[in-house]
Order: C-alpha cells, then sequence, then structure tokens
C-alpha cells in the first residue's frame, strides 16, 4: 500500500489503523470456526442419528428399535422412568455425602501424623489399581437389597480419591509461607485451619468432582448387581425382559442424569475455587 | 591405618546416611507390613463372630477358594483375556483417533463437546445395551473395556502430540523430513510420557469395565462367578474369587506401570510430571 493511500497521518493513526484491520481479521477467523464447529457438529449428530436408523431398518426391532420407536417407547413408559429417577439420584446424593465427609474426614486425620501418612500412602497407590466395583456383590450380601448396599457402593467409590486427595492437598503446604506463620507466633490450630486447609482446598475440590461421578458410578453399578428400584435396576430389568425401546430410554435419561452430575460438579468446582480467589491457570 | 583424609571422612558420612535412609525404609516397610497383619487379623477376629455365610474370615476364603478353584480358574482365565483384548483394542484406537484429531485443528474444534460427553458418561451405564446387542459372551466385555480404555489414551495423545518442542518439529522439517516421518519419528515419541500416562488410566478402566460387563452379563469370567456364588449364597466363593480379582487388578496396573518405565527408558524420555 502506498503510504499516501493510507487513512493515517500521525504514527498513532497508523498503528491504530493496522489494529484495527487485525481485530476485524481475528473475529472474521473467529467466526468462520464457529461456522465450521457448528456446521461439523450438526453433521455428526444427524450423521449419528442416521446410522441409528439405518441399523434399526437392518437389525431386527427387538435388538435395535428404531428412533422413532424408542420415542413412542418414552411416551407410553414415562411414569415408570420418572419414578425411578429419585431413588438413584438419592442414592448418588448420600453416597457423594457420606464418601465425601468419610474421605475428608479419614484425610485430615491421617496428614495430621507423618507415620500414619507414610504407612498408608502405598496401600492407597495400589488401591487405585483394585476394581472397586468387585466389591458390590459382597456389599449387598452385607448390606441387603436395599438402598443401603447402593448408596455403601458410590460411598466406597467416592471415598478413596477424596482421601488421597485430602492428603496430599494438607501436605502441599507452601514451606516458606509455613516458617512465615510459625515466625508470627501462630498456634499449630490456626497454622492448620489457616494454611493447610487453604493449601489444601483446590485439590479438596478436584476430589469432590471426581468423588460426584464415581459416585454416579458406584450407584449404577449397584443397582446393576441387584436392584429393583432405580434406573440401572430398570435397565437391567429391560435387558432381561427384552423390552429394548424401554432399555434405550432408561439409558439416555441415566445417560443425561450422569451428565448433569458431571456438569454440576465442574460448575461448582468452578464457583467455590472462584469464592476462595483460587481460580486461574496453574492451580 | 588408613589415612584420615577429607575424602575418608565424607565418604564414611555419606555411608552412615544411606544406612540411615535404609534403616528409616525399613523401618516403614515393616510398619506398614504390621498394619497389614493386624488388619488381617482384625477381619479374622470379627469373622469367627459371624456365621461364614454372612462375613467368611480369611479361613473361610482360603478354603472356599480351594473348593471353587475349577470355577474360578476359568473364569480368571476368562478376565484376563477380557482385560487384555478390550484394553488393547482401547488403547490402539485412542492412539490412532489421538493422532488424527491431535493433528487438525478443525477436528478438535468439532469435537471439543462430543470429546467432553465421551468423557462425561459412564459408559458402564452402556453395558446392558451391549449385551444385549451382542450377546453373553466375551465380545461385549470387550467392546466395553474398549469403549472406557479409549478415552483416556485419546485425550492424552491428544494433549501429548501438540505440546512437543517446536523447535524440533522445526529442526526436522529442516532436514527435510516428511509430515508423516516428523510425526512419526518426533511428535509421537515425544507425546509418549503423556500418553503411558493415558494407558495406565486406561488400564484400570479396563479392568472395571469388564468385571461390571461380567456382573451384567454373567456367564463368562470372574465377575460371573461372584454371581453364581451370590446366588449360592457361597459368600466365601464370592470373597475368594473377589480376591483373584483383586490380584490380577494389581498385575496388570503394575505390568502397565513396568511397561511405562521400560518404554519411557528406551527412548530415553523423562517421565512426565507429576500433577
Amino acid at each position: 500500500m502506498a503510504p499516501e493511500a493510507l487513512p493515517a497521518k500521525t504514527h498513532a493513526e497508523l498503528f491504530q489503523y493496522f489494529h484495527d484491520l487485525e481485530v476485524a481479521a481475528e473475529a472474521r477467523r473467529a467466526r468462520r470456526t464457529r461456522r465450521i464447529n457448528f456446521v461439523g457438529r450438526v453433521l455428526l449428530v444427524a450423521g449419528a442419528l442416521g446410522g441409528w436408523w439405518l441399523m434399526a431398518a437392518f437389525y431386527p426391532p427387538v435388538l435395535v428399535p428404531s428412533p422413532g420407536a424408542t420415542w413412542r417407547a418414552f411416551l407410553a413408559e414415562i411414569d415408570t422412568i420418572w419414578k425411578n429417577t429419585p431413588p438413584t439420584m438419592l442414592e448418588i446424593a448420600l453416597g457423594f455425602l457420606a464418601g465425601s465427609a468419610l474421605g475428608i474426614g479419614l484425610g485430615g486425620l491421617i496428614a495430621q501424623s507423618r507415620w500414619a501418612e507414610v504407612i498408608v500412602t502405598p496401600y492407597l497407590v495400589v488401591s487405585q489399581a483394585v476394581p472397586k466395583v468387585a466389591l458390590a456383590p459382597i456389599l449387598i450380601i452385607f448390606l441387603g437389597y436395599g438402598m443401603g448396599s447402593k448408596v455403601a457402593m458410590a460411598a466406597l467409590i467416592a471415598f478413596f480419591p477424596l482421601l488421597e486427595n485430602t492428603i496430599t492437598g494438607l501436605r502441599r503446604a507452601d514451606p516458606d509461607s509455613l516458617r512465615l506463620f510459625q515466625a508470627l507466633g501462630a498456634s499449630p490450630w490456626q497454622i492448620f485451619t489457616k494454611l493447610r486447609v487453604f493449601s489444601a482446598l483446590p485439590l479438596v475440590f478436584a476430589g469432590l468432582r471426581i468423588a460426584a461421578v464415581l459416585a454416579t458410578l458406584g450407584a449404577i453399578v449397584g443397582e446393576f448387581v441387584a436392584g429393583n428400584r432405580g434406573l440401572g435396576a430398570l435397565l437391567v430389568i429391560s435387558m432381561g425382559t427384552f423390552s429394548t425401546p424401554l432399555l434405550y430410554c432408561t439409558m439416555i435419561v441415566l445417560t443425561a442424569l450422569a451428565l448433569g452430575v458431571y456438569v454440576l460438579a465442574q460448575w461448582l468446582e468452578r464457583k467455590a475455587l472462584e469464592r476462595c480467589n483460587l481460580a486461574g491457570p496453574g492451580i | 591405618m588408613r589415612e584420615v583424609t577429607r575424602e575418608f571422612l565424607k565418604a564414611k558420612e555419606t555411608r552412615a546416611r544411606a544406612t540411615r535412609l535404609w534403616r528409616e525404609r525399613v523401618g516403614e516397610n515393616l510398619a506398614r507390613l504390621a498394619v497389614l497383619l493386624a488388619v488381617l487379623g482384625l477381619w479374622h477376629v470379627v469373622a469367627a463372630r459371624h456365621d461364614a455365610a454372612l462375613l467368611p474370615g480369611p479361613g473361610d476364603t482360603y478354603a472356599g477358594l480351594v473348593r471353587g478353584w475349577s470355577l474360578i480358574w476359568t473364569g480368571a482365565v476368562d478376565t484376563v483375556t477380557e482385560i487384555a483384548l478390550g484394553f488393547a483394542a482401547g488403547v490402539v484406537a485412542g492412539l490412532v483417533l489421538g493422532s488424527l484429531i491431535g493433528q487438525s485443528k478443525t477436528l478438535q474444534g468439532v469435537l471439543h463437546p462430543f470429546l467432553i460427553l465421551y468423557q462425561a458418561v459412564p459408559k458402564i451405564g452402556l453395558a446392558p445395551m451391549i449385551v444385549l446387542l451382542l450377546g453373553f459372551g466375551i465380545l461385549p466385555k470387550v467392546v466395553l473395556a474398549a469403549m472406557s480404555a479409549l478415552f483416556p489414551v485419546l485425550e492424552n495423545t491428544i494433549l501429548g502430540v501438540q505440546r512437543v518442542d517446536e523447535d524440533g518439529v522445526r529442526l526436522f522439517r529442516a532436514l527435510g523430513a516428511s509430515p508423516f516421518q516428523t510425526y512419526w519419528k518426533f511428535r509421537l515419541i515425544h507425546a509418549l510420557p503423556s500418553i503411558m500416562t493415558g494407558v495406565r488410566v486406561a488400564v484400570v478402566l479396563a479392568t472395571v469395565s469388564v468385571v461390571v460387563a461380567e456382573f451384567v452379563a454373567g456367564r463368562i469370567g470372574l465377575g460371573a462367578t461372584m454371581m453364581v456364588g451370590y446366588a449360592q449364597l457361597d459368600t466365601a466363593l464370592v470373597f475368594g474369587a473377589l480376591v483373584v480379582l483383586t490380584l490380577i487388578g494389581l498385575a496388570y496396573y503394575f505390568g502397565v506401570f513396568l511397561i511405562e518405565r521400560l518404554v519411557l527408558r528406551w527412548f530415553n524420555l523423562a517421565p512426565p510430571a507429576r500433577s
């Protein structure tokens, strides 16, 4: 561009002119990306639905019901599904609360003693590899067919990551800050509450988020193994009676519930970190 | 007599410190062993006051294990096979898909919400549908395990191939390497620490998925054996199968851990930073 053609006289105007050009180009690129993303996602969803419809045309309806049949079954059986959602939600909630309380409480206790921490840590690492869902039949033998065993399963699975995160979090206090607190004459209780607990918060919140998802998993598995109430139980029952449209509907509802728990947990973690002024990258 | 030089004293101090550390470590391990034995003892004591059909003790569990050994052995072989196949399939699929998606910003943008959806939904909830579609044999367990193992590997591959040192990429290009060579010999290799972390998570998820699928489908595997014991109120068999299942899970996890160490050492890569 010839210097005479630019709509700028001074250095500042020149700078502003090119800055505006760049901002406009960025906006154009962002719009283009958004459009591509939208079109791509719509195509994918349409393709998935189309693929489902195609499979339903080739397979017998007892194996793959068509989207239409699934929708009709949803409308017909909405009472059953609606009746079975609260038990599952209650199991998830109670399991999460129990597992979290136990995990944080026990983690706080163990973190007080270096020996306890040293002894427990390898067992914690090993317990990550153990499939805790395998304990479901045993919990049902102990606690019976009712809600207690599902809550216990959810709590058991949710407990471990919180225990580990609490211990690691409480250990994580910055040594310089620790020395500062001691230099200012803080009592052990003050050091614990104002420094260690505060440093542990990001990990504990992350642990709570993981625990929410795991509690959902535990409740579902508990209902799979032995349940007559709840969405997971409904899933297994409809599988056994080959009521495939009901199976698909229940699966969609259960998936939505799990997704809701996940999104809620993420959002709550973000909000809690922000409120404690801990949000931000690198935390 | 040996000359008391500075080096001699320093060597003596180093040895003394090493001995102290060694003794400390032995003490820690003895304490851990003691806790384990105490827990076993507590289990035995509590179980002795209850009916063996409700809470079998260590001895009853061992007896049940021996009694039901044929059932447990076939179940163990099946479970081990299912985990291996599902895990391998999931890892391979995750590597391939992760490589493709990681190279294309467009794909990443489009697929982002779907990836989050895939992560958020517990694949285990799909077990009844998969069992209905694929029957009661080995296939539904393998498929479910592959689906569960896919995501960690996928996500970590995508992250890993993106985070490589750009200077290295420029060096490869300057030396005339094709994009495929750059990818295969540089990006993928340097993504390995991240990928192996995902692989470790994947093996745990595959194990859990196989167990749940066996609960739902029955007939094959240790999960099915547990359900058989559960139905017959043979709690010792359930405990015995659980012990074997735990050992299998541990073996797989630590096997993958060892493979991770070997792979990283082979390619001279540093282990990933502990988050």
